[in-house]
């Protein structure tokens, strides 16, 4: 059996486009997978809404100008998606924000997130970011 | 699976807060998948997961009769105002050196959350 | 034969969690403190808010109880460098330089070193275990 080296689970959503910017949890996981020789994703709580088609987000403006790097949570799991990676979204956490699963960008795959523990003997990680 | 995968210890550290009416169940849930799957599995509660022996005792009571070795952390008990309180059946208290050995043990999956 | 790679460090913990939000730098103390007692060999990689952890501003001590000057208490600066003092060869605290960074934190401690997320992948590759303890 191959293994990938890490499982990622991220359980929380927006942080901030003035605080964290571009370098979201999802950025993050970009730069683990390249370093770490592969990683899978798994999303619950808030950060399923990182799973879901969404409207861009404008700017934010503050006082006479912007603040903060423009996040792109989305960009970044479409990026990891064509690179191989798996991804998981939590159907319940899903459906608690009243979010369907013809709103789940394609190749994320809703799932109950609990049961997936059953993997994780299959990774050599198993990180709660 | 490889033997060696099959008896390699998961050591999952939960220190979140569980609420009684969560029903996500913090832990306990990917404590028995994994327990279940026949993997040996060490639940360590620290921090404000330890407030779980009064939230949820019936959870880790199941879990300890699951095969999975839950352990409390008194030092984090004692700063919540708990030392004295019962731990559910199965469950045993541990310490800072214990904790530590679980880490240092060759093979060992750690899993925080 | 091939031999197997002994990693050179036993343990990093992965510290993405901000100080103040929960009593999670009290715990990594006190398993640091504890696993460094069995002899380990144990790195530690600051990310996020706990990068300020080792601070040199943050002096020596932490501000005192008005109520009770006389008695001051290590700042956690402090603590860090008493222990790369007491286990010089088996001890390492490395900060991310890019969290660091964000957060105006590059100034720390002697000891102390900051690191290009890029050298994160080596501190795992060299551990036998690594702990990721997120939140950051």
């Amino acid at each position: 059996m191959s293994h990938r080296a890490l499982l990622l689970v991220i359980e929380h959503g927006y942080r901030g486009t003035v605080e964290v910017g571009f370098s979201d949890l999802l950025y993050v996981c970009r730069g683990l997978h390249r370093q770490l020789g592969g990683a899978d994703i798994v999303l619950r709580g808030s950060a399923v809404t990182f799973a879901v088609r969404a409207a861009s987000v404008p700017p934010v403006r503050i006082g006479t100008g912007f603040a903060g790097a423009k996040p792109d949570p989305r960009g970044s799991l479409r990026e990891l998606l064509d690179d191989g990676v798996r991804a998981w979204v939590d159907e319940r956490d899903l459906r608690h924000l009243g979010f369907g699963a013809d709103q789940v960008i394609e190749g994320v795959v809703p799932a109950d997130t609990a049961e997936l523990a059953v993997r994780w003997p299959d990774y050599r990680g198993v990180w709660f970011l | 699976m490889s033997t060696s995968e099959k008896t390699a210890a998961h050591v999952l550290v939960e220190t979140a807060g569980w609420a009684a009416d969560d029903g996500r169940d913090g832990f306990a849930g990917a404590a028995r998948a994994l327990a279940g799957a026949g993997h040996q599995v060490v639940l360590v509660l620290v921090q404000d997961a330890v407030c779980a022996i009064a939230t949820a005792p019936g959870t880790l009571g199941r879990l300890a009769g699951d095969g999975v070795t839950v352990l409390v952390d008194e030092f984090s008990l004692l700063q919540r105002g708990l030392p004295g309180a019962v731990l559910p059946a199965g469950a045993a208290l541990t310490d800072a050196d214990r904790i530590a050995g679980l880490l240092l043990t060759p093979g060992v999956r750690v899993v925080w959350h | 034969m091939s031999r197997a790679v002994v990693p050179e460090w036993d343990l990093l913990i992965t510290l993405t969690a901000p100080p103040f939000g929960s009593d999670v730098v009290t715990t990594v103390l006190r398993l640091l403190d504890a696993t460094l007692r069995r002899g380990a060999r144990v790195q530690v990689w600051a990310c996020g808010y706990a990068t300020s952890l080792t601070l040199r501003s943050l002096g020596e001590f932490k501000p005192a109880d008005l109520a009770n000057p006389r008695e001051r208490h290590r700042s956690t600066a402090a603590v860090v460098t008493d222990l790369l003092g007491a286990h010089p060869d088996d001890f390492a605290w490395h900060v991310c330089r890019f969290c660091a960074e964000d957060r105006g934190a590059l100034d720390h401690v002697d000891g102390v070193s900051t690191r290009s997320f890029s050298r994160f992948a080596r501190r795992v590759e060299s551990s036998a275990t690594t702990v990721y303890i997120g939140g950051a």
